[in-house]
């Protein structure tokens, strides 16, 4: 079953656009990447507004639309395209541990001590696989990439936050490992030239 | 009507029904029996001095201009008339709860043989009153609560405060009137508001929180309006099956516009008229003040009354509108134009003709689709009024009932402002909905009517949303 998918991310302009937005709507589109569906990017201004919970990002299937990755995970889930189908019941548990961890401590990303350990956390548990379980990607790296890779590449006031991700060089190489797979290849919804829009650098390295 | 006293040396009465003086009311003086009768309303009068007695709070050079008039009367019935006409201007102002005209002969040293004294005396209205309503309307209820401040610093000005409090949403507007003083027609008026309704008809909940002033003038037989309006608009859905189109027009946005309206209005009442004709005219430009929407909106109403044998009464009316975007952006639900209803064209549901989005489940054509409103429309209607057959209770409560023969049409949809007036006449004129019937009127003050009507709709376009049968509907401006 196809499902063409529009995902609406709230932007004015090219930089204003929240951190945490940014890092959910990037965390929906690598998660939809990963399970192989097209999808689209609008940016409105008014896109929290259209939004039925109220939080971006948002994605328009057909006559339905759904709010936040948690519900829209749920929702790919009963189309039938699932990434963490393969998992245990323990492995689930601990995916979805690990997801509350990221949201509770990545989504504000001002505690410098809360993002480092989490990072911590991560790159423990990421260790040396290509993704947290093993060779397949799951909601989980998603939503790790769309934080991550959102604190690496928009200009902060300070590069601290930054740095401290960049100690871990594991989480560095995941996350260019999602950016090649998943981004690389689309030149309209590029990683690449949507975050040189965003911050001055363009790709990690 | 108030009454009139005048004193006379004479014993005679005074006639004159319009101008409500009752020949009892008229008091005898005694007189010297030698005094010869005269005729009065050829009598020569100077009218010396006028006083105005029971001022308050009320500024002085306020009154002047409206009484001005009666100095220049010449003979007794002449001051009655130009008396009675400077009570009608008094208590047009708005300031006073009842006049009364005294019409005496001069006392005095300077008095004139033929020297009149005219008084009027007057009684402001309090300077704070104060209203409580509840009111219950489609599934929701309300208090509402209003406050008045008239002649708030004695120049006729006048300051109302609305609040209304619901079940499911709260308005509120204050609002400053000022007259210029002399010219009570030309006139200025400051408001402050927020409004919110909910409109099922498209999913659509909207709130506006605003800020707007006018000015009132007449020019010659025309009344003009210049105003502008600032809005903060706020729209988002009702339920969670709206539509995607009503979906992506939530969120705020500010309306910024200029407006003028001529209104030429000859008829004899607002509501059920017998005769004259009404034309109003009406143009906003959006967007040249700041604000997100960007638009131009013409629409105009034409109504003509003319009185038919038998007390039955022919009404035609003919309403239309366009609305042009200026810029890159679509027009906003917010602004287009709505049709059918009670109130537009009959045995259509309220607002629910037209341009609309695509239902949920298309295929079986189940949960027809919101209503988008359009840019341009144009909606007429011809009535034959008569009284109510056997006409019970004339004279009385009867009188306010009519019955009435109706025939309505209108078209409703959006045009392609690529193509020439050509191609839109032609689209304003295919797929035309129309419907007839008849029904009872009734008539609330001068502002409101009710009316039942048995409707049978014709033309129906697919989408369109019929009430055939029994309509009810309640308003103050009905096609």
């Amino acid at each position: 079953m196809s499902l063409a998918a529009e995902a609406f991310v709230s932007q004015i302009a090219d930089d204003q656009i929240l951190l945490s937005d940014h890092a959910s709507s990037l965390a929906v589109q690598a998660y939809l990447r990963m399970c192989n569906l097209p999808v689209q990017v609008a940016c409105r201004a008014n896109a929290e507004y259209m939004s039925p919970s109220g939080k971006v990002p948002f994605i328009h299937v057909g006559n339905q639309v759904v709010s936040e990755l948690g519900p829209i995970v749920q929702f790919i889930k009963a189309k039938g395209h699932s990434l963490s189908d393969g998992l245990g019941e323990v492995q689930k548990a601990e995916m979805k541990a690990y997801m509350e961890l990221v949201n509770n401590m990545l989504l504000t990303a001002e505690v410098y001590e809360d993002v480092s350990q989490c990072c911590q956390a991560l790159s423990q548990r990421l260790g040396t696989q290509p993704y947290f379980f093993n060779k397949q990607p799951t909601e989980l790296d998603a939503l790790v990439f769309g934080h991550l890779f959102t604190i690496l590449t928009t200009q902060l006031t300070s590069d601290e936050l930054g740095e401290k991700v960049k100690n871990y060089s594991n989480l560095l190489s995941f996350c260019r490992r999602i950016e090649q797979n998943y981004f690389e290849d689309h030149d309209k919804d590029s990683i690449t030239s949507s975050t040189s829009r965003l911050s001055k650098g363009s790709s990690l390295m | 009507m108030g009454t009139v006293h005048a004193r006379s040396l004479d014993p005679l009465p005074m006639s004159g029904p319009d101008f409500g003086v009752h020949g009892d009311d008229a008091e005898l003086v005694e007189v010297e029996p030698e005094t010869k009768q005269e005729v009065l309303e050829n009598k020569d009068v100077v009218v010396q001095r006028v006083h105005i007695d029971g001022l308050g709070r009320t500024k002085d050079d306020l009154l002047g201009y409206e009484i001005a008039e009666v100095f220049t009367a010449t003979n007794l019935i002449d001051v009655m008339k130009k008396s009675h006409e400077a009570r009608e201007k008094l208590l047009r102002l708005g300031i006073f709860r009842q006049v009364e005209v005294v019409i005496d002969t001069s006392d005095g040293e300077d008095a004139l043989s033929n020297g009149v004294d005219v008084t009027f005396e007057v009684a402001e209205l309090r300077r704070l009153t104060g209203s409580y309503n509840t009111m219950v309307g489609n599934n929701e209820g309300s208090m509402v609560l209003g406050l008045k401040l008239p002649n708030m610093l004695g120049r006729a000005e006048k300051l109302t405060f609305q609040f209304s409090y619901g079940t499911k949403e709260t308005s509120y507007g204050l609002s400053f009137f000022k007259p210029q003083p002399g010219h009570f027609d030309r006139n200025l008026s400051i408001n402050m508001y927020k409004v919110s309704g909910q409109f099922p008809w498209s999913s659509l909940r909207e709130t506006d929180r605003g800020v707007s002033t006018e000015i009132n003038f007449p020019i010659w037989k025309t009344n003009h309006t210049l105003k502008w309006e600032g809005v903060w608009r706020e729209l988002g859905c009702l339920a969670r099956t709206a539509s995607f189109a009503v979906r992506e027009e939530s969120g705020h946005s500010l309306k910024s516009s200029i407006s003028h309206a001529m209104v030429i209005d000859t008829r004899n009442s607002a509501i059920l008229p017998r005769r004259g004709a009404l034309l109003k005219i009406n143009q906003e430009l959006a967007g040249y003040t700041g604000g997100d929407a960007s638009f131009l909106k013409e629409d105009f109403e034409i109504q003509l009354n003319k009185r038919l044998f038998w007390d039955s009464v022919l009404s035609t009316s003919l309403w239309g509108g366009l609305l042009v975007p200026i810029g890159d952006q679509p027009s906003c639900i917010a602004d287009r134009f709505y049709l059918g209803g009670p109130t537009s064209v009959r045995g259509f549901s309220m607002y629910s003709i037209g341009p609309q989005s695509e239902g949920l489940y298309p295929m079986f054509n189940i949960l027809l689709g919101d209503y988008l409103g359009g840019e341009a429309y144009w909606a007429g209607g011809m009535h034959l009024y008569t009284p109510l057959p056997f006409r019970p209770g004339r004279g009385g409560f009867g009188d306010l009932f009519r019955t009435h023969f109706f025939l309505n049409a209108g078209n409703l949809c959006n045009l392609n402002y690529g193509e020439g007036p050509r191609a839109h006449l032609q689209k304003l004129a295919e797929c035309i909905r129309w419907s007839y019937g008849a029904g009872i009127v009734l008539r609330l003050g001068n502002i409101a009517r009710l009316e039942l009507n048995y409707c049978i709709p014709m033309g129906v376009q697919s989408g369109d949303r019929i009430c055939d049968g029994v309509q009810f509907g309640a308003g103050i401006r009905f096609l």
